[in-house]
């Protein structure tokens, strides 16, 4: 059976320049238009089997949200049309008329007849959604005093009360805790499991792999595929890499790095390639990253220090690597040349990174940078990214391990 | 759209039968209205009596007594008082609840916007509870007119005259909330107009002080016929005259179901705009 379909959905959104354009256009019966149009949804069409569940994916702008606020009725399709078997409960929003003066438990009675409970419905459900929201203890006190996370949870909660066939969710899994994402997602499971069917919104492509059969990539208000959860991933992975790494070719060195240094050697660039040697800013984990550096000497010198720092963009120091500590000669340095430093594998795990690097006078340490003067340091040179398509989790790197089993007999 | 039926889509007809169907949602809405306008102030449900106070004692003070109104050559100041708290109060009671309500779906965006919600309601629970805390300021002139030994039998015909004034008043709110989505002016225009609405309106003098001039002015006001009702009612014990009792209802239900046919007209367009 059918639970959606959508037949060449397209949603216009008019832009006005001012209010009063508006009411020029309605009150002229001249054929002038005051308005300047968006195209949020462009000819989209698919279809949901009952008990399927669908992720929607897509960069910001892709027509994510506007997708789903017609399904739920929030917004009515410029053209094209659509069918939907069951009730529809949206969870657009986690929280959507919380008063943060009243106490927990009169929220979650006026929330629920907001979203379309009957006084009595309510009432009764109120248990199931304390103990769902794991709130027993503080549900009587104002909902000021929760923290987001709680407050995610009561929203949440009341939105499983709603019972509905079909539920439409707009990333609102973004926030909470983990344990209750994970308590979310055995939620949505078992719902999928019980005959409900599922449209999620999500950036959170390992999200939408766990929970999701089909996913539907929509790209600047367009449908651009819709297959098995594994295949969209791993080609929206592919895509975002292809953009990021056009993205940080074109931008050059990103903002906010200094540059300092003696000048007896300087670094004129450093380049960041692929197992091809050619430029790359996005990598997959376990490929090989060749990080070259190219100087300029104004005199011969023997074996410097050369140093990389990885700092992970959220402040983590993620690696470093130093000539002058391993001990690795790297020669002599003389008029203009490059040094390779070779991470093949690359372990580290999904985030956006950048990379310092420096050359210092022989065998003085990296702790000395900031005291003792390097030839040449360019802080925060390059960025990329790092992408990890098939794992679940996100951790700091892969680490490789060996395992052995023996048979306890 | 086969087997759900949305919202956003329901025709003039099913919007009105559907405010049947949230009554219970209106009442939850209303409560908690009342309750906001309590927990907001530290002086709580006093503010319900301390706003028409200080504006019956501002415009009885510069009518009454500076500039001297009188309804005839023989009117005390006190009874000029009553005949402006019988004008002033029924006044408060209708421009409160508009200028309350004008606001109320710009003011709640997300209610519009993010949850499936039927968005008539939000107007008229705030008239409703707007209206609910007016009522005390009314109770105590009846009271005080009691007192006087002033009220007679036309009294159960207050009520009536009530609810004339509440749809014509959820009819206005329902229009003026569904423009001012699109013009974002119209809750800074209010204030002015119903301002000089009050001063057209015989709120602080009655239509026989006015030269007959300007009666096509009165004429074609609908707020006059609802306070003159009220006049008639409380200081003369009389039953207002066939003429007001059209003119009420008539105003009443055809603005109440033309401000209901504006928003629903408007709702898809309110859901892109706001």
């Amino acid at each position: 059976m059918v639970a959606i379909q959508a037949k060449h959905l397209t949603k216009v959104y008019r832009w006005y320049a001012r209010r009063a354009d508006l009411f020029k256009e309605m009150l002229c019966f001249n054929q002038r238009t005051y308005h300047k149009q968006r195209l949020a949804l462009d000819d989209v069409s698919f279809e949901v089997g009952t008990g399927e569940s669908i992720g929607v994916m897509g960069q910001n702008g892709a027509g994510k949200s506007t997708l789903l606020k017609l399904l739920a009725g929030l917004s009515v399709p410029t053209s094209g049309s659509f069918e939907v078997n069951g009730k529809v409960a949206a969870l657009l929003e986690l929280g959507t008329g919380f008063h943060p003066d009243y106490s927990g438990i009169e929220n979650v009675r006026i929330n629920g007849m907001l979203l379309g409970l009957s006084r009595r419905e309510a009432e009764q459900k109120l248990p199931a959604i304390v103990e769902f929201a794991e709130l027993q203890d503080v549900i009587h006190q104002p909902l000021r005093t929760y923290s987001t996370g709680m407050q995610a949870r009561l929203a949440f909660a009341i939105a499983t009360a709603l019972q509905p066939d079909i539920l439409l969710i707009d990333e609102v899994l973004a926030v909470g805790d983990a344990y209750f994402v994970n308590k979310c997602i055995h939620y949505l499971q078992r719902f999928i499991g019980s005959g409900g069917t599922v449209l999620v919104v999500s950036h959170n492509s390992f999200l939408l792999g766990r929970l999701c059969h089909k996913i539907l990539w929509l790209e600047g208000g367009r449908f651009r595929q819709f297959d098995t959860a594994q295949a969209v991933c791993r080609a929206y992975d592919l895509h975002v890499r292809k953009l990021e790494s056009a993205r940080q070719e074109q931008g050059g060195r990103p903002a906010g790095g200094q540059q300092w240094g003696s000048g007896e050697i300087r670094i004129r660039s450093v380049q960041l390639l692929n197992r091809e040697e050619q430029p790359e800013h996005a990598y997959f984990c376990g490929e090989r990253m060749l990080v070259r550096i190219h100087y300029e000497a104004a005199s011969l010198y023997e074996n410097p220090s050369v140093y990389v720092l990885v700092t992970r963009q959220d402040g983590v120091l993620a690696t470093s690597c130093f000539s002058g500590e391993e001990p690795a000669d790297v020669g002599l340095f003389q008029g203009t040349g490059f040094v390779d430093v070779v991470f093949d594998p690359l372990l580290l795990g999904d985030g956006a990174y950048w990379l310092s690097a420096g050359i210092f006078p022989h065998k003085q340490g990296p702790e000395s940078i900031y005291r003792l003067d390097p030839f040449d340091y360019h802080e925060r040179v390059c960025e990329f990214t790092m992408k990890r398509p098939t794992r679940p989790l996100q951790t700091a790197f892969d680490h490789p391990v060996t395992w052995v089993h023996r048979s306890g007999r | 759209m086969v087997g759900t039926s949305y919202i956003i889509t329901r025709s003039f007809s099913e919007s009105l039968s559907g405010l049947l169907r949230h009554l219970e949602l209106i009442r939850m809405l209303t409560a908690d209205e009342l309750r906001r306008m309590q927990i907001g102030s530290v002086v709580g449900l006093y503010w319900v009596l301390i706003k028409p106070l200080s504006l019956v004692g501002l415009y009885g003070v510069l009518f009454g007594v500076v500039f001297q109104t009188r309804g005839g050559p023989n009117q005390t100041a006190a009874e000029y008082l009553i005949v402006l708290l019988t004008g002033l109060l029924p006044w408060l009671l209708f421009s409160e609840a508009v200028s309350a309500a004008a606001g109320s779906i710009t003011a709640n965006t997300s209610l519009v916007t993010k949850i499936v919600f039927p968005i008539e309601i939000l107007p008229v629970s705030k008239v409703l509870g707007s209206t609910i805390s007016g009522l005390a300021g009314l109770a105590l002139l009846v009271a005080l007119l009691a007192f006087l030994h002033q009220v007679g039998w036309t009294l159960v015909l207050l009520p009536l005259l009530l609810v004339a004034q509440l749809f014509f008043t959820i009819g206005l709110a329902w229009l003026l909330s569904a423009v001012n989505v699109a013009v974002r002016d119209t809750s800074q225009v209010l204030p002015l107009a119903l301002t000089m609405w009050m001063f057209v309106s015989p709120v602080v003098y009655t239509t026989e002080m006015v030269p007959k001039a300007f009666a096509t002015v009165f004429l074609c006001n609908p707020m006059s016929y609802f306070i003159e009702g009220y006049r008639m009612i409380l200081l003369a014990n009389q039953p207002p005259t066939a003429l007001i009792w059209v003119v009420v209802t008539i105003m009443a239900i055809a603005v109440f179901l033309a401000g209901l046919w504006v928003l629903c007209r408007m709702r898809a367009l309110i859901a892109d705009l706001i």
